[in-house]
């Protein structure tokens, strides 16, 4: 009982000298403190979202590079894939043609798709099936 | 970056480069018959056999000989789909969906016809030939 009043009286007598010897100092700029303190606190609080964007943006922009180079390479080493297309290149046709044995006459005309072409020969021999001809 | 512009510039010859060579002459000879029954169809006359039938009247047919080649712009060469009947063909220009070709139609030494015609892929020449016993012989010429 006399140990506790005696600790009781030295915490009481180190209080009283932290009280006097001890002064929180004052703050020399206490409201630029205060604003550094919360532009660190919001820093913080931010999401990391806008540091994943950054190599989406990029991806796209790579994206869209490619396919430019791709288009210019093809206009470059391709070309003729941008040309319009007539109908008339799809369609056989004679130009033009010359029986070189007088007794041979020939004519042309398209087959019924319109596609291919028919080049007729009249007058030619007949082969007998005794003769070779594979 | 350097390395994606040459994998695409070689993608980009070698695209030109197929293209080239894709397509090839084909010259056949064919004859021509009306038989009972017919004559089930060879494979490789499939496509030109309704054509045929109904240009030329006959119900079946026989592949006597089949020639492919490639041929070049300004390029010359002999089409020899048999030993009595061939053709000497010259490519006079090459596009991108048609030849412009010259060809001769020779019987042994003889010189039948000469023709000039545009050949378009998958659109047949159709030559029709003399009567051989009881058939018609028919050239064909194709961009296969």
């Amino acid at each position: 009982m006399k140990n506790s009043d005696q600790n009781e009286a030295q915490w009481d007598k180190t209080r009283a000298l932290l009280k006097a010897h001890l002064a929180v100092p004052p703050l020399q700029h206490p409201d630029f403190i205060n604003i550094q303190v919360l532009k660190s606190i919001r820093h913080e609080g931010k999401p990391r979202a806008a540091v994943a964007l950054f190599p989406l943006r990029w991806l796209a922009w790579s994206g869209a590079g490619a396919l430019a180079a791709a288009v210019v390479l093809t206009l470059i080493f391709l070309p003729h894939h941008f040309r319009p297309r007539s109908e008339g290149e799809f369609i056989s046709q004679v130009i033009e043609a010359r029986a070189e044995m007088p007794q041979l006459s020939l004519s042309s005309f398209h087959t019924p798709d319109e596609r291919g072409v028919v080049l007729w020969i009249e007058g030619s021999e007949f082969i007998p099936a005794s003769e070779v001809v594979r | 970056m350097r390395r994606a512009f040459l994998t695409l510039l070689a993608l980009a010859v070698f695209a030109t480069a197929v293209r080239a060579d894709g397509d090839r002459i084909w010259s056949a000879l064919v004859l021509a018959a009306n038989e009972n029954p017919e004559r089930p169809v060879p494979k490789s006359l499939a496509d030109v056999a309704p054509t045929i039938k109904k240009v030329f009247g006959y119900s079946s047919l026989y592949l006597l000989g089949e020639k492919k080649r490639d041929l070049v712009s300004g390029g010359e060469g002999w089409l020899v789909p048999s030993r009595e009947f061939f053709f000497r063909v010259q490519c006079l220009a090459l596009e991108d969906t048609f030849y412009k070709l010259r060809i001769e139609l020779y019987r042994g030494e003889k010189l039948l016809l000469t023709t000039e015609v545009k050949l378009a892929k998958d659109a047949p020449l159709y030559i029709r030939g003399p009567m051989w016993g009881e058939g018609q012989l028919i050239f064909l010429f194709e961009v296969r």
